[in-house]
Parts: C-alpha cells; structure tokens; sequence
C-alpha cells in the first residue's frame, strides 16, 4: 500500500492504478457486512437484484406467488439500534397490475441511466414497462412463449430492450415507440442468455440452449456479427453452424465493465472467458463451476470499473457465491451465507459492494471488512459491541488448571 | 501444532462424541476446554473435529459433538468466528430443518439434538447475534422456515407467537364462557318455568297424601307430635278420664309409634273391659293402644278411629269370652272377681302397621299412587332442578326447592314408617302380626278399674324398657310357653297336628330306610351290573341245550329234504354258551409329568409323553434348569428311566459344569482357559468399537422384515413359481392336448 502510495507520489505509474489496486483487493475481501443489512421482504425466493446507476436504489423481483417487487433503499438505515437495515422504499404486488397474478417476477432491471422506469418479465410473457413514480405498468409487451431473460441496452443512442425467451430468437423492444422494432434470428433453440457490450452499445451478445455464443451487431440484422467457437476453430469443422460455445446450454453471459471480455457460463459447468473484440476462447481455465440454475439465466457479476485491475467474476453456485480472478481462473473466494440457492445478484457500479438474493428470502449485503481504525476508535468500538467478539474463559478451567498442576 | 497434542484432542473428542451418553462428561470436558485455551490451533483443531463428527450419520455422535460445541461456541471467539462461518451446513447438520436432511436415527437422540441445538442457537443469537451477522441471518432462517419455526414455537422461543396464541386461548375460553352462561341462563329460565308449572302439582301431591295420612291416622292435637319422643306416658286414669275415649286411643297410637311398651297389671274386671279389648283390637291392626280401662263410647271410637275398629271391638269381645284358656280366672270373672294374678304386656311396634280393609282401600290406593308419583317423577325433577338452580346460584328459589324436596322427604319418610299389610283385608285381631295376646283380664267394675289402674301407676320400670322387633317376637314365643295365652292354646292345637303328621311322616321313611339289614344294602351297592346278553339268556340252561337255530346240515344239497338231526353240543360249547367276554381295555390315567428338557429358548419341553419324548428321548428326572438328575423324586420313574439311570452321572454333569470346573482348574493355575479365551477373542472381533453407541446398522426386528424373510426367500419364492408354472402347464395342456398341432410341438 505504501508502495503504491510512493509510486503515485513518484509518477511512476498510470494514475487510476492505485485506487483501482486497492478496489481490487478490497473486492477480493469481501464478506457478508457487519453493518448493512436488507429487512426482509419477499416471503419466497429473490429471483432477481439490480441496482440503479447511482448504486442506491436496489430493486428486487421476488417469486412469491402474486410476483412482488420491492426498492430497496441502501443508503437510508432504517433498522433499529445501530444495525444499517435497510428498509423497503416502495414495494408492489403483481396483484395491482399483472394481469395473470398466479406467476412470480422473473427479471427486474433499472432504465440503466435513471431510476424513473424499470423493467420486468414474468412467468405471465408480458414484459413490463413500469413508471416508478406512479408505479404504474406505463408499456406491456406480450410474448407467445416464456422469457427468460430480457436486458435494457446501455447505450445512449437507442433504447432497445432485448428480449430472449422461448421462442429461439431475440426480440427487441423499443421503449420509445412501444413496439418491437426488430428479431434476430439465428439460434435453434431457445435463448437463455443476453448481454449488451459495455463497450459497443450496438453489439449484443446472446447465448442458448443451442450451446452457442453469438454476437450480434443490431443494425446488422441479416445475421449475425460470429459465432463464438469454444475451440477456436482448430477442431470443430469451419463451418459455422456447428461452432459450439459450450457443451450445454449457455444460460450466463456477461460484459467485463470495460468491454473487453466476454465471460459465458454453461450448463457444462464451464466458464469461459472471450475475448470481445476478437470472439476468441481466451482459454483461461475456471475449473469445474456447477451450474445449479440449468433451467433458468443464471446471474453473472463483475467487479465495478473501479477495482478492474485484477477483474473478478461472481458466479452464484449453490448457496454460495463464488469470485474468480478474470485472468487467472483463480478462484478468490467463496462468499457463503445464504440458506437456499443464490438466484440473484447485482453489483454496486462504484463501490467494492455485493448484494445477493437466494431461496430463502434474504437479500445480503457483502462488503470488504471496515478498515482497521487507530486505537481510539479501536476502544469505543469495544464499548459497543467489542465484548461480543472477546474470548469468555471461565474461572472454572483456571481453578481446574490450578488444581491439576 | 504438536502431533501429539492433536493425538489427544482427537482421541479426546472421539471418546466423548462416541460415549453416546446424553450428556457428556465433566473431567474430560474440562480437560478439553484446558487445552482449547491453551493455543487457538486447538481451537481449530477441535472445531475440524467437531465438523467431521458432526457429519457422522448418527444422532448420538452429532449430540454429543453439538454439546461440545455448545461448550466452547461462549467462551472462545475463534471458534464462533469458525462456527458461523459454516452456519448453514452446521444448522442443517444439527436441527435437520431441511428435508434433504433429516437428522439420522436413532430417533430419541435426533429429536433431543434438534431440541438442544435450536434452544442453544437462540441463546447464542441472543448474545452474540449482534457481532455475527451469520449466526443473525441464521436464526432468522430458522424462525422464517416453516419446520423449525414450528419447534421454536413449541420451545416458547416464539414469544411473540406465544402471545399471540394465549391471548388466542384466552379469547376463546370468554367466548367459551359467555356461551355456556347463556345456555345456563336459558336453562334456569327453562327450570323456572318447569317450577312454575309443577309446584302447585308437586304440592297438591303432598298435601294429598298428608290428607291421607290424617285420615288412616288421624291428628288431633299437632302439638302432641312435637313431644313424641319424649312421650313415655302410661295412660292414667285421670287423663284418660279428661281425654275423650278418641283422644286415648291417638295416645295409644302415639305410644306404639314411639316404640315405647307399657305393661299394665290388669287389676280388675269390669264391664267396661270392652273398650280396653277394643284398645288392643286396635294394636293388632298396627296401632296399638294402651287398654283404655273404664272407658265409654266405643262406637265413638269405631267410627272416628280405626278401620273396622267398632266391629273389631265387638269380635274380640267375643273372642276375649272364646279363648279365654284358663277357667280360673274367668269363673273368677263371672263371679265378678278380679283376677289379679295375671300381667298383661303389651308391646308396642315400632312401625305403625295399617291393614287394609274395604274401607280404607281407596285410601291407600291414593296414598301409594301418590307416593309413587312423588318418588318417581317429582323427586328427580326437584333434585334435578335443585342442580341447576345450585349452578345459577338463585337464592330464593334455591330455598324454596329445598323446602318442597324436605317436605317431599319427610312425606315419604312417613309413609316408609306406614307398614301397610297389604291384601290381609278383614282379618281380626289375633291374625295380624302383632295381635296381642288376649289374656284374662276379667271384666271390672267401675268400683275395681280405679285399684288397677292404681296398681298401674306403680309399676312404672317395665313401660320404660324399649322394645324392637325381635324383643317383641321373642316375647311373642314366651307367651305361646305360658299356657295362660292364647297363642299357647292356639300353637298346641295347631301344632299336635302338623306334629303328629311331621312324626308320622319320619317314622315311616325310618322305616322305609331300615327295612333291610346293613350288610345287605352294602352288598346290593356293591354288585356289578352288566347288560342282558347271550350268556344271561343261557343262564338256567344248565343241561346244555342248544339255542334254537336250525342247522342245515350241509351233506345234502337240497334244502328241504336234507334230514334233520339233534344238534350235539359239545362241553366246551355248551360253556361258551354260558360265558361272556368282556374286552378288559384297563383305565386311562392321563400323563402327569411333562419332558421338561431344556430347550434352546431357555424354557423347558412343555410335551407330556408318557415314556419317551419325540425330541429329547426318555423320559428322565430333572431338576428345576431341566438337567437330569437322581434327585429330583416327585418325577415319574419308569421302568425305561430306571435303566437309565445308572449310567446318568456321566451325563449328569453338563457343558456348563465342565466350564465351571475348567475355569476354577484354570484359574488355580494361573491360566486362561483355553477355549473360553477363543470364544471371547472371537466375539471381541465383532464387538463394536464404540460400545456405548446405539447400533443403528443393526436390522430392526419388525413383523415386516420377518414378514419378508419369509415370504422373500429363495426357497418360498422357487416353490411358488414351481406351482404357478405346474398350474400354468396343466392349464395349458388341458387346452391345447387334444390339438394335434399343439401336441406336435412337444
């Protein structure tokens, strides 16, 4: 640290090197925080999380039987005596506005640049568009078969909305004129994955259960921009209909924050990292990953553009959330706390802060462990909690050893 | 770390986990904790072993390992830290709240663990929950989750449902209450209605049968009643002089009823005597009365007194004059003196007894019908409307229920004491029960009646004796031995006859029974019997003649010209004719001893075999653990047993003799016994090495798994499908054997 500390004094190196070293290793410490913590709200499992751009609001899809959503406010403590819980903004039951109340929220996400719109799918095939000042359905798109996922395009240009579900092809939705504007058409099967380059606002990436990775550019839309090819091409045949991503369904794909990678995740239990520009394997070998979440998108996360000097990959696995190193493969951490199977996750975009939503109605927070503080601050702390982490030896072993020697 | 300190915390764990004692023990406990503080890798240590302990799929270990726990999760902060870390896999280990995984048997230590680890998750989420975030989250599982919340609501971890649920339980017991008032409530209203209606009847009952008892017995002074039991008064004769002749006769019924019995000295005979026979007329019908000497107005007494009581009176004048036993006195009487030797008792009863008569019939018809109606319908409705009217708690109508029920009582206490003798309608005096014997007491004059009444006044301790009923029967016997009475005169004659026949009738079934000598009757019980036969029929035919049977005589073949000849009977023949064989089976005795051989269960051969037991062979002595023994006497001892009895002391002395014998040999050389040490190594091979812990491999020994041993074997199921394919065959050879085409292929 003070290395990095001179260094910076020194110009030695690039200026964003020493906050993003230490965003690194603060990310590579996370653990389930001591302050923070979500009331819970969903009586059944948190199917999706997502916070808005300024990483306050987090907005969570519950599959409890009439769907509920619930905005959770991060920065206001509403919990009692010291302990950060935070409390539910605004809540909403699919009893209000879903026209078929029987199905659970499947996806939720933010407008990625504001938080006066969001959007949802559910088990119902409407994808929903939703004012949150009046938390009114303002937009419905109705789809023949089930969504499994559906992602709000980042970029500046274009307000698309891809759409991927049952139907072997990705729809895109126009916000603005509230119509599919266009479908790409080029997977076999149904589509399982979509991710928006954080890069190029018109790439997108999509993968299915047709175990390919294709990259699409929307305004090409005879076809597709490639077909990521697991094996580079060296021993499938060239022809691209039979280029494979995976040995089993694609149902994860996520953009690294600078746009540089790709990272796919299959029903194979691989992980595959790509390279974005190129569509190569970069063959960095994750091990064996268990995919538990086959039938549905199973949530990837990166580490915020803040702490990418050694990127980290969340994948929940089971009840844990598991943390890779991007490059390496290494596996960082495992972040366990939840009762049931994690189901959701969303990442603070600044900050070295995780939440989480699993089976069992939790929401955690995790975040790198407090700074150690100077003594002082060291002392007040003990007053207030310190004697629950102290050592309590009774006399008894005292006396027992006195007897004894 | 010290590989040998790592040796004893790991042995050290295992013993205690492994002792499957419920709770665990304290020197190794302490020993334990001493070396978990001791350094922090034996925390880590013990923690990796409690974790793989805990994984162990019997609940006596996971308990055990949990209690281990539980001891050091308070004191040592690296070992919550550690804990908590893996509280979902500790939680589902410990409190089975997951289906997946249930807590393993056996049963008993699950459900203690499950109880024992969520009271202790609380305690510590209590006080440690603030500084673990896990541990919090953990508990909050637990309480959110639908099995374990359901046990921390049965620990009363829950308050807030426990609350919820007395508060719950107390708002249905008001709702519970208020229910039952207002059913009680109805009910009164109900009860109330029900007196309403039936008083006036209840009372109109009572007041009839009062009015009934007035007119058998009838009240002329009601104060008189309140001194009855101190009433112990012979009747003067100055009072009876005051009182009418009614009101003397109410005081003899008074008397009676106080059980009370005066004896008078009749001192004199008068011509007035009729009423004091009149008087004891009166006792025999039940309502004895002191003789009323000198009194007048016997009609009087006849018509406003007792049934039949002028008649009577008239009767016993005449009997009085009939039966009068003794000529003495009574010539002395009609002489006109008074007889002064003779004591006239008279016994008072302690029931009143009414009689029946044509005149009182409907009287006592209403009376009983009356009793019933009070007996049967009114005192259970009144004690029943006394229950409900108790459970309201009306005080007025309470005292007023209890009232009629008194009353009700005391009407049918009364009419207890009324012993009425039914169905013995106009019999006299000396009929009844109590008729008093009529003795000579010589009709007086009026001049002669104020000396024996004189004499009565000073004869005051036989009145005060109290009389029962059995002091009055065996009175009664005393006077039929005084042959001054007229029950004396009265039991001869009636007795010489009915004695006279009794005799008659035992001297001649005397004589019946000795007819014949002694040795005779003996003799005739002793003789055999047996049925008619042949041999009885030839009994007389002592020259041997043939029985009449035509014999064919089988030279000549023809059957009616054959000559026919005299049947020669030969000695013996002719004895065969007069002999029967009799077929001498002997007796059956039924078997008294059983084999008693021991057998393989513990138990001794129940078979009752008269020599030999199929199983254990001869039948032999044995003693009380079914070895055989020359001791045991009170076996049978057969001829066969006897025989082999001699060689019996070589298998007298069994295996566990020779063990015993070989242990002490052994023992007194200092050595293991041989083969004994075999056998023990040999089972130590398959002792468990944790011998405190519940086998939960071992098969449970259920009907079921018997059940399927059985049915499932190879054998049953070989033998079955033998007869299902033999049937099968048959079946199918029964079909098709007669087609040829079918015949063809075999």
């Amino acid at each position: 640290m003070l290395q990095l500390l001179t260094a910076r004094e020194c110009g030695l190196g690039p200026p964003w090197f020493l906050p993003r070293s230490y965003g690194s290793q603060r990310f590579s410490e996370l653990e389930l925080s001591k302050e923070k913590e979500l009331g819970r709200f969903h009586s059944a499992a948190v199917n999706s999380l997502d916070l808005d751009c300024d990483g306050r609001y987090l907005i969570s899809g519950g599959g409890d039987v009439p769907g509920s959503i619930a905005i959770h406010d991060t920065a206001r403590p509403a919990g009692e005596k010291g302990l950060y819980v935070c409390g539910v903004t605004v809540s909403t039951y699919g009893t209000q506005n879903h026209t078929d109340t029987s199905h659970a929220v499947s996806v939720v996400q933010w407008f990625p640049h504001d938080t006066g719109i969001f959007t949802t799918t559910s088990g119902d095939r409407y994808l929903k568009i939703w004012d949150t000042n009046d938390l009114l359905v303002v937009e419905k798109f109705k789809f023949k078969n089930p969504i499994y996922t559906h992602v709000m395009s980042t970029g500046t240009s274009h307000t698309l909305t891809a759409v991927g579900g049952g139907e072997c092809k990705i729809t895109l939705c126009d916000l603005v004129s509230g119509a599919s504007s266009h479908v790409l058409e080029g997977h076999s099967k149904p589509v399982m994955a979509l991710a928006w380059s954080t890069a190029c606002e018109h790439v997108l990436a999509s993968g299915s259960q047709d175990n390919s990775v294709v990259l699409w550019d929307i305004r090409k839309a005879n076809g597709p921009l490639t077909k990521l090819d697991q094996h580079n091409g060296s021993r499938a045949s060239s022809d691209p209909s039979v280029t494979v991503a995976h040995g089993g369904s694609v149902n994860g794909l996520c953009f690294s924050p600078d746009g540089l990678h790709l990272v796919s995740f299959g029903t194979d239990d691989r992980l595959r990292l790509w390279d974005a520009v190129t569509g190569k394997n970069t063959l960095v070998n994750y091990g064996r990953v268990f995919n538990t979440l086959p039938k549905q998108n199973c949530p990837l996360a990166f580490s915020p553009l803040s702490s990418t000097l050694h990127p980290i990959i969340c994948i929940p696995v089971g009840g844990e959330v598991l943390m890779f190193h991007l490059t390496t493969g290494k596996k960082v951490k495992s972040l366990s706390g939840h009762f049931g199977k994690v189901h959701s996750l969303a990442v603070h975009p600044v900050e070295q802060e995780l939440y989480s939503g699993g089976t069992d109605a939790n929401i955690l927070c995790w975040m790198p462990p407090p700074p150690r503080k100077p003594s002082l601050d060291r002392a007040r702390r003990s007053n207030a909690t310190g004697a629950v982490y102290e050592d309590a030896w009774s006399s008894d072993e005292d006396n027992d050893d006195d007897g004894r020697h | 770390m010290d590989v040998s300190v790592r040796k004893e915390l790991s042995d050290l764990v295992e013993k205690m986990t492994h002792s499957g004692s419920p709770s665990l023990d304290d020197t190794q406990l302490k020993k334990l904790k001493r070396l978990c503080r001791s350094s922090d890798a034996n925390v880590r240590a013990v923690y990796e072993l409690f974790m793989a302990d805990l994984a162990k799929k019997h609940a006596e270990v996971r308990l055990s390992a949990f209690q281990i726990a539980a001891e050091l999760f308070p004191r040592s902060h690296l070992f919550r830290q550690l804990l908590t870390g893996e509280f979902q896999r500790v939680a589902e280990l410990v409190t089975g709240t997951e289906s997946r995984h249930p807590l393993p048997p056996p049963a008993p230590a699950a459900s203690r663990l499950k109880e024992t680890s969520l009271l202790a998750i609380r305690q510590w989420n209590e006080k440690f929950g603030e500084g673990y975030p896990k541990l919090r989250l953990g508990f909050n599982h637990l309480k959110h989750s639908k099995k374990a919340s359901l046990w921390l609501s049965f620990l009363s971890v829950d308050f807030e449902r426990l609350v919820a649920q007395t508060e719950a339980v107390r708002r249905q017991s008001t709702a519970r209450d208020a229910r039952r008032d207002a059913l009680a409530q109805q009910r009164l209203s109900e009860v109330h209605a029900e007196i309403a209606d039936q008083k006036y009847d209840i009372e109109s009952v009572l007041k009839e049968m009062e009015s009934c008892f007035d007119i058998l017995v009838p009240r002329f002074f009601p104060e008189e009643e309140e001194c009855l039991p101190s009433l112990q008064r012979t009747p003067t004769r100055e009072t009876l002089a005051e009182a009418g002749s009614e009101k003397a006769e109410f005081r003899g019924r008074v008397l009676s009823s106080d059980g009370s019995f005066a004896s008078l000295e009749s001192g004199g005979g008068s011509e007035g005597g009729g009423e004091g026979e009149e008087g004891e007329d009166d006792a025999g019908k039940g309502v004895k009365e002191e003789g009323n000497k000198g009194e007048k107005g016997a009609e009087d007494e006849g018509e406003v007194g007792e049934e039949g009581g002028s008649e009577s009176s008239d009767e016993s004048d005449v009997e009085w004059e009939e039966v009068d036993p003794l000529p003495g006195p009574s010539s002395l009487k009609e002489n006109g003196f008074v007889y002064r030797g003779t004591n006239i008792s008279i016994q008072l009863p302690t029931k009143i007894l009414v009689e029946e008569t044509e005149d009182n019939t409907s009287v006592l018809t209403a009376l009983s019908e009356s009793r019933h109606l009070l007996k049967d319908t009114y005192l259970p409705r009144v004690n029943r409307w006394l229950e409900w009217l108790t459970k309201a708690g009306d005080e007025k109508d309470l005292k007023e229920m209890i009232d009629i029920k008194s009353n009700i009582l005391d009407v049918l206490e009364k009419h207890k004491k009324f012993n009425i003798a039914m169905s013995k309608s106009t019999h006299s005096g000396e009929a009844g029960p109590l008729s008093l014997p009529l003795c000579p007491s010589p009709p007086h004059s009026p001049s002669s009646t104020t000396d024996s009444q004189s004499s009565i006044i000073h004869r005051p301790t036989t009145t005060t004796a109290t009389t029962t009923r059995e002091s009055l029967r065996s009175r009664e016997r005393e006077l039929e031995q005084d042959p001054t009475t007229i029950q004396a005169q009265l039991g001869a004659l009636h007795g010489k006859s009915s004695d006279a026949r009794v005799q008659g009738m035992a001297e001649y079934s005397k004589q019946q029974l000795t007819d014949g000598s002694e040795g005779q009757t003996t003799a005739i019980s002793n003789v055999p019997v047996v049925p008619f036969d042949m041999d009885l029929y030839h009994w007389d035919n002592s020259e041997g003649k043939p029985p009449p049977i035509k014999k064919v005589c089988m030279s000549s073949v023809h059957q009616y010209w054959g000559s026919e000849r005299d049947i020669e009977l030969s000695e013996d023949e002719k004895a065969l004719l007069r002999c029967r064989t009799i077929q001498f089976t002997g007796k059956f005795e039924p078997v008294k001893w059983s084999c008693r051989a021991p057998l393989p269960s513990g138990r001794l051969c129940p078979r009752r075999d008269r020599f030999k037991c199929p199983f254990h062979g001869p039948i032999i002595a044995r003693d009380d653990q079914g070895r055989p023994s020359q001791t045991a006497t009170d076996e049978p001892s057969t001829s066969g047993k006897t025989s082999t009895q001699p060689d019996a002391p070589s298998s007298n002395i069994s295996e566990a003799d020779y063990n015993d014998i070989e242990a002490a040999v052994f023992a007194s050389k200092g050595l293991e016994p041989p083969t004994q040490q075999k056998g023990k190594k040999r089972k130590g091979g398959r002792q468990k090495k944790h011998p405190g812990l519940t086998d939960i491999a071992a098969q449970t020994d259920t009907p079921r798994n018997r059940l399927e041993h059985r049915i499932f074997s190879k054998r049953a199921v070989k033998r079955v499908a033998d007869v299902i394919d033999a049937a099968n065959a048959r079946r199918h050879r029964d079909k098709f054997g007669d087609s040829f085409n079918y015949a063809l292929e075999k």
